[in-house]
């Protein structure tokens, strides 16, 4: 399985399954969401992530709970995903 | 607890601009901020509307309504304490999360109206919201409004005395969390649209750049340089060009004839205009020395916490924080601190746990000088030895790690992950931006200048009377055998418990080496924060810690300026 802390800086990937937690969800990190990683901070800080032209902060060990489609070569537009349910990517 | 007369709740997620709509509604000034926790403790205030007055509460802002944290605790425990209504601010642009918390709060069945805020941003993406529909669906009256300009204010006004006196309560299901996500995705794809070519503008690639490390972190170092010199320099100018002419050249000698003409020669003239006297060193210190620091310094301040800058050098410094068991968002009260001490502490509530709580506003008493300690600092080194007080500032930042290893050892509780929002990079408006630097310097007048003024007051009773000479004997053996300063620096000291810079500004006048003016910075740098700041930790923390600063502070300032006055002597400065 692919977690969101094994992506390359610059990958886009899907979002499969994020753990039920207090903040990660309403930041977008939700099942079907397409994910950009931009960067991961120096001594071991955050992932810097984009979710829905929302930019966020999140910590690597709480990444590596997050499983990821990685095979997404771009963003998947919102309306795809609605019609062809969450587990496409092209 | 139970509200005792008709109020209503200002609700959202944060960073959504509650704030904002809260300082139009009331006319009040609560502050505002282009990061997440602005608001650590609700506000509440009074609203007119027509038909009547009415209470209105600014609810710190949550994302969700699980009681999971304090902020959510506060938020639920008001929802269930009968307000009248609710005014629930969504974000245009962050559509989904704020649709979510609207659900969660309409499952509480109280009158409520929904104001949509940042919709001229939301534009900006490319985003085309359907608000007609979106108010049918959700069967509750909805106003589009632009906080930051004023632009829906009169509108939420009217919905909201409507709302009140037709209390119609709309009935909504109870959903789980996984049919209110399904729900809210639902809606978001029904009444707003992205247009389909829309690039990310040239704001938004910067916003992303400023928080990557390349080239992010040479930009941080950069804007902290232009920071420091912008502080210096302007402040510097200020003082030239415009409080010491006003000042020296004006108000003081007007001053002096008025007493001259009034008072005979003797003590209480000496105590007014004398060596020490109040009028002449209580004015000329809070407003010539400390001044023009303090507004080139709330200028850059206000500006970086408008822009959204901070949160991105939060994330940038988050891994290195990790090292002395803080997360990366600490900076921000930090920051604050070097303002002044007070809304630096109280700043560490948003912050997610005790433990960081604790360490930050230790280290703010310790290793932090707020600017009226660093405008004098300024003052007293930049002419002597601009290295000297760069030294200063590279002790402080050196203490501050050591101080934070030895913390994270003997404090229990561990880092919590940084899971966080980057907002928005913006640029600041001017009227907000001229409002906060004005309202900042309101109070640096009256909880700073006016102090002040009174502390030099009492030091020229103290000092005419002789009883200052008799405390400067007293403790001579440490102020010149082990400090190496001369006898009357003992003064300074004494006056220091009550205004932080007030243990520098005095040396200002005296016959002094650089080494000595070092020493005495550095003593001044770790010595007991104001009575004030004291007294902020006592209530967030209790008395225990308290005094423990107080003690503590004493002794590691004595220490460390004897020690680098001895380093230094022996090394031959």
């Amino acid at each position: 399985m692919q977690k969101l802390n094994d992506l390359r800086v610059g990958q886009y990937a899907q979002v499969l399954e994020t753990p039920s937690h207090r903040i990660l969800q309403p930041l977008g990190l939700r099942e079907g969401k397409s994910v950009r990683l931009h960067a991961k901070s120096p001594l071991g800080g955050p992932l810097i992530l984009e979710v829905d032209g929302r930019l966020l902060a999140v910590a690597r060990r709480a990444a590596s709970d997050i499983v990821v489609n990685g095979r997404c070569t771009r963003e998947v537009p919102a309306a795809d995903l609605a019609l062809n349910g969450a587990s496409q990517c092209r | 607890m139970k509200f005792q007369q008709q109020t209503l709740l200002l609700m959202g997620p944060p960073n959504v601009g509650k704030s904002a709509i809260f300082n139009h509604l009331t006319g009040m000034n609560v502050s505002v901020a282009n990061y997440i926790g602005t608001t650590v403790e609700f506000t509440e205030g009074t609203m007119a509307m027509p038909g009547g007055r009415t209470a209105l509460v600014d609810v710190p802002g949550t994302y969700t309504l699980a009681a999971t944290n304090d902020a959510e605790k506060v938020a639920v425990d008001m929802l269930e304490s009968g307000p009248a209504g609710v005014i629930c601010v969504i974000d245009a642009v962050n559509f989904e999360s704020s649709l979510y918390l609207l659900l969660q709060v309409l499952e509480y069945q109280l009158p409520t109206m929904v104001v949509v805020n940042r919709w001229d941003l939301a534009q900006q993406k490319g985003y085309e919201l359907d608000f007609g529909g979106l108010e049918k669906e959700l069967g509750i009256p909805l106003v589009p409004s632009i906080a930051v300009a004023g632009q829906g204010i009169p509108e939420i006004i009217e919905t909201a005395a409507r709302m009140v006196s037709s209390a119609r309560t709309p009935s909504k299901p109870v959903l789980d969390d996984e049919e209110r996500w399904a729900k809210v995705e639902s809606m978001a794809r029904d009444y707003r649209r992205q247009k389909a070519d829309m690039k990310s503008t040239r704001r938004e690639q910067l916003g992303v750049m400023m928080v990557k490390p390349w080239p992010g972190l040479p930009l941080a170092l950069l804007v902290l340089t232009v920071v420091f010199a912008f502080v210096v320099g302007v402040g510097m100018g200020l003082r030239q060009y415009l409080l010491l002419p006003a000042f020296r050249g004006v108000m003081i000698p007007l001053i002096e004839t008025a007493v001259e003409a009034v008072i005979p020669p003797g003590m209480v003239q000496r105590i007014l205009i004398g060596e020490y006297g109040f009028l002449i060193k209580g004015i000329e210190w809070p407003f010539t020395l400390v001044l023009p620091y303090v507004a080139s310094f709330y200028f850059v301040l206000s500006f970086l916490e408008d822009s959204g800058y901070l949160p991105r050098m939060a994330v940038l410094v988050d891994g290195l924080m990790n090292r002395i068991g803080l997360q990366g968002p600490s900076i921000i009260p930090l920051l604050l601190g070097y303002g002044c001490g007070i809304p630096g502490i109280l700043a560490t509530r948003a912050l997610s746990s005790r433990k960081e709580r604790i360490m930050v506003s230790v280290l703010i008493c310790t290793a932090v000088p707020c600017i009226s300690q660093t405008g004098a600092f300024i003052s007293l080194l930049a002419a002597h030895s601009i290295g000297a007080l760069l030294g200063v500032f590279f002790v402080s930042i050196l203490a501050m790690a050591a101080a934070g290893l030895i913390m994270d050892r003997f404090l229990r509780g561990s880092i919590p992950l940084t899971i966080m929002e980057v907002p928005e990079l913006l640029m600041p408006r001017a009227d907000v931006l001229s409002k906060k630097v004005l309202m900042r310097l309101r109070s640096y007048i009256h909880n700073g200048a006016l102090p002040m003024i009174a502390a030099v007051g009492l030091a020229s009773v103290l000092y005419e009377s002789g009883l200052m000479a008799a405390w400067g004997r007293a403790i001579s053996p440490v102020v010149t055998g082990w400090l190496n300063l001369p006898e009357e620096a003992a003064v300074p000291l004494a006056l220091g418990i009550l205004r932080r810079e007030l243990t520098v500004l005095p040396l200002i006048d005296m016959d002094v080496t650089t080494l000595q003016l070092f020493t005495g910075a550095l003593v001044a740098l770790f010595y007991v924060p104001c009575i004030a700041m004291v007294g902020t930790i006592s209530r967030e923390y209790g008395l225990k810690l308290g005094v423990g600063i107080l003690v503590g502070t004493t002794v590691l300032a004595l220490f460390i300026g004897g020690l680098a006055s001895q380093t230094g002597l022996i090394l031959g400065f």
